[in-house]
């Protein structure tokens, strides 16, 4: 490798870890990224990088073209929906995947019924979803400074309300029946 | 209740399942965010 190489790793924002590369080679410099997100959010700051003219950018580009609503008005919306759901007698549920965009919606449930004092069960039915829990723990230096900051009073990513239930679902996928006992927080009625 | 599942592109798996099982009842919802 040539010795007038350097790779510089800018926070993206994004999902827990996510980091956008500044490369420069002697005179040439390239920026390199997946996605990134330049608002903070529940669980993540925002991205950031050095002032750079680079000769190459390389970018996703989700929601490249799209306006969007401000943030607290898509949580608002959000909520409302769900609150009103739930109210009356229904079931809601949010396709997701494991990592980021999970987490984030989590945090937003967790303080919002805790706040509205609402006691509505909430079950996390993925194969990874309680391993990625673990790990926003552990590297929570990498999360947005409110989080770091009452991490010593509370764990946020310890949710509450939010139970995981992969080994439930297990079940009832291998044998298409509920097994009553010995789950005891589960709730029977689940796929009624 | 609100359950999380995956995958997000509700095309298979958890989410795919309980989507089917969930449908039938107008009283349901399913939130893509």
């Amino acid at each position: 490798m040539d010795t007038d190489f350097e790779i510089k790793a800018y926070y993206a924002g994004h999902v827990l870890g996510a980091a956008m590369f500044h490369i420069r080679v002697g005179q040439q410099t390239l920026v390199y990224t997946g996605d990134f997100n330049t608002t903070a959010d529940r669980h993540l700051g925002s991205a950031h990088i050095d002032r750079c003219r680079p000769d190459v950018l390389i970018t996703e580009s989700t929601y490249g073209s799209t306006v969007r609503d401000s943030r607290r008005a898509r949580e608002r919306d959000f909520m409302a929906k769900v609150v009103d759901c739930v109210r009356r007698g229904g079931k809601v549920l949010v396709p997701v995947f494991a990592v980021g965009r999970a987490q984030e919606l989590c945090i937003l449930l967790e303080t919002y019924l805790e706040r509205m004092n609402l006691n509505v069960p909430i079950y996390f039915a993925s194969g990874l979803s309680e391993k990625v829990n673990t790990y926003y723990s552990l590297f929570v230096s990498w999360t947005n400074e409110k989080i770091q900051s009452t991490f010593h009073q509370k764990n946020i990513f310890d949710f509450k309300h939010i139970k995981v239930c992969y080994l439930f679902f297990q079940f009832i996928f291998k044998n298409r029946f509920i097994f009553s006992h010995g789950i005891d927080h589960m709730s029977n009625n689940l796929v009624q | 209740m609100i359950v999380f599942a995956s995958p997000g592109m509700l095309h298979a798996g958890y989410s795919l399942h309980l989507f089917k099982k969930w449908a039938p009842d107008e009283k349901n919802m399913v939130c893509f965010c």
